[in-house]
């Protein structure tokens, strides 16, 4: 990894990090932790999912997904600062910034935006750039800042076998594509939670764009070099897939993707791994296919924070001023 | 933010225009399948393990240092990672202009993402600069097709401790029995990742700046070879920024399975005769050497 400048403005703690006391012998016989109850593969995991959390800002979501925790908030359409680069803009133009914050992971962040976390901010912005109707707003700006809180671990204890003094342990495979599917899943999150920030600022959009994550597997049942020759049978799918427990072997690739189901079309791709092209795209599009219903699967409840949200809007202003309710009914009827 | 823009929306709509006729007009008159012509040259470094040059007519010009490191493994406090020697780290480093330059992580995340090579105990850093401003959307063809050529030419010296001692390996000096990170002749080979983009139902690799500008869809395709009769494996697909200038705003917001398809489809038709045509004149060179 690139050596990053120290950050000299703040008191900051060791930059190598603080170990936690291992107990080899305990942790020999626990190495899978508690473990979710296991799901099928076809289902996502439950999703927490509620905006208008955050007051001082146009639009705010927070999102939980297992242990992934994050919050957006959106804040715009407000006029271009007097110094920008672009004094004018026919569209409006839209930023995005994807931090964790340092307690997020394993691993301290620091408080400078790294390169992964830029990575995250340019993708999200590809994934909702298209579904905002940014020709409405313009010479104006509408900023979307993503803060991570906790998310599923990107150390490596996965690939970390702990062992006791003269034992000896199976070989395992080494995970490669961890890190990049552990942020694969962030991205998802991402993407669900600031659509429906977005849609609690009432920009004004195409589409919800919904993020959705699938991994292929080497089928268990099947002779590991021999899957390796063949495509098409043999995998297996699973949406959403966890970064810690894998029995089934390292994923061959990850798909992330930002869908908008009502278009049917996909605004941001990312994947990563390994798949034959014997077959033209074939494999592709299966891993695609799967990302796509776990997409439809978060939609729902992107789908159900939005009504939940225009209900209390609706109910707030219904118990405040009852007279104003005729009014508001016939201005929609009408 | 999409890349800047250096067209004014009539020249960005004429251009859309005539992107979108069937057969499509690209500006120099290039085929939508057609590469433009690149220079290539590798192990010219001498501290390096591994380096490259390429150099393209319109797209700048790109220089790639490969230097291996040997590396505590750092995972190992308290525990044997087993087959962990199978496996290279690679990072990638720009330096010059394309650090901060819009999607530079395009064609460094395709290359990263890729398929690492069995040699014990070994990091290496892969360190491209940038010479001259790519005027090609970051160029992520550039940046590969280099670290690619790089990839290709690098050699490592051999290890002449025994492997289990726990101890800063010791290597021989003698270049003449160092051994190939990638073997010839073996698959995959280094991969390389091939920008494309979509304008109406028409797809063009290696895109211009107006082009990139002008289209609706781009991505970054990056491809291996897998095995001597020229299929590829695909290693990593991601979303290219695009300039969306083009003619008819809010027609499209996202990209069709179809499209998708029809643009990974076009990537993986070219990318073997690319990757060989790569490889073969490496080859040529390190046997000059």
């Amino acid at each position: 990894m690139a050596s990053r400048a120290p950050d000299r403005r703040r008191n900051n703690p060791p930059s190598h990090g603080t170990t936690p006391p291992v107990f080899l012998s305990t942790s020999a016989g626990d190495i899978n932790p508690v473990q979710a109850p296991s799901r099928p593969p076809d289902e996502i995991r439950k999703i927490f999912l509620r905006t208008g959390l955050v007051s001082s800002v146009t639009g705010s979501s927070f999102l939980e997904i297992a242990p992934l925790k994050l919050s957006v908030s959106v804040l715009g359409p407000r006029p271009l600062p007097r110094t920008s680069t672009t004094p004018f803009a026919a569209q409006a133009i839209l930023t995005t910034e994807v931090k964790f914050a340092p307690f997020a992971s394993t691993v301290r962040r620091g408080y400078v935006r790294d390169s992964s976390e830029r990575d995250l901010g340019s993708r999200l912005y590809q994934a909702l750039v298209g579904a905002i109707r940014r020709e409405l707003y313009p010479k104006s700006r509408i900023e979307v800042v993503v803060t991570i809180l906790d998310s599923e671990d990107e150390g490596d204890e996965v690939n970390t076998v702990c062992i006791e003094e003269g034992k000896t342990v199976e070989p395992r495979f080494w995970d490669v594509g961890r890190s990049e599917r552990a942020l694969g899943v962030v991205l998802a999150g991402c993407i669900t939670a600031a659509s429906a920030a977005l849609a609690d600022a009432g920009i004004e959009m195409f589409d919800l764009v919904s993020g959705g994550v699938a991994s292929v597997f080497v089928d268990g049942s099947e002779v590991k070099g021999k899957a390796k020759e063949g495509a098409g049978p043999g995998r297996r799918y699973v949406r959403d897939p966890s970064i810690a427990p894998l029995d089934e072997g390292a994923p061959l690739a990850t798909c992330v993707l930002g869908y908008m189901a009502a278009r049917d079309e996909i605004s941001e791709l990312w994947i990563s791994g390994r798949l034959g092209t014997k077959s033209g795209t074939a494999e592709m599009d299966e891993l695609v296919d799967e990302a796509v219903a776990a997409a439809r699967s978060s939609r729902g409840v992107l789908n159900e924070a939005a009504k939940e949200r225009i209900q209390f809007i609706v109910d707030k202003a219904q118990s405040a001023d009852p007279s104003a309710v005729g009014g508001k009914d016939t201005e929609m009827t009408g | 933010m999409p890349p800047p823009t250096p067209l004014s929306p009539p020249e960005l709509s004429y251009l859309y225009t005539s992107l979108t006729l069937s057969p499509p007009i690209r500006p120099d008159l290039r085929a939508p399948s057609q590469f433009r012509p690149i220079v290539a040259e590798c192990s010219f470094l001498p501290h390096c393990n591994g380096s490259a040059r390429i150099c393209m007519a319109e797209a700048g010009e790109c220089i790639v240092g490969i230097k291996a490191e040997v590396e505590k493994d750092r995972t190992t406090k308290y525990a044997t990672i087993i087959e962990r020697d199978k496996w290279i780290e690679v990072t990638v480093e720009v330096a010059g202009g394309g650090a901060s330059g819009p999607g530079s992580g395009v064609g460094v995340g395709g290359i990263s993402g890729a398929e690492r090579r069995a040699v014990g105990g070994w990091s290496s850093d892969i360190g491209p600069v940038l010479l001259l401003t790519p005027t090609s959307h970051p160029s992520p063809l550039l940046l590969s097709a280099a670290a690619n050529v790089a990839l290709d030419s690098t050699f490592l010296p051999k290890l002449t401790s025994p492997h289990e001692v726990d101890d800063i390996p010791a290597f021989s000096d003698d270049w003449a029995i160092s051994t190939p990170l990638y073997e010839p002749a073996t698959f995959p080979r280094p991969p390389i990742s091939l920008p494309i983009v979509a304008v109406g139902d028409n797809v063009f690799l290696d895109p211009s700046v107006a082009e990139v500008a002008a289209a609706e869809v781009g991505l970054v395709v990056t491809l291996t070879l897998a095995d001597s009769e020229g299929n590829c494996d695909l290693v990593g697909v991601r979303g290219m920024e695009v300039g969306r200038g083009g003619g008819k705003e809010g027609e499209r917001k996202g990209t069709s399975r179809k499209l998708l398809r029809q643009m990974v489809d076009a990537c993986i038709r070219e990318a073997g005769d690319v990757i060989k045509g790569l490889g073969e004149s490496t080859r040529q060179q390190m046997f000059r050497a």
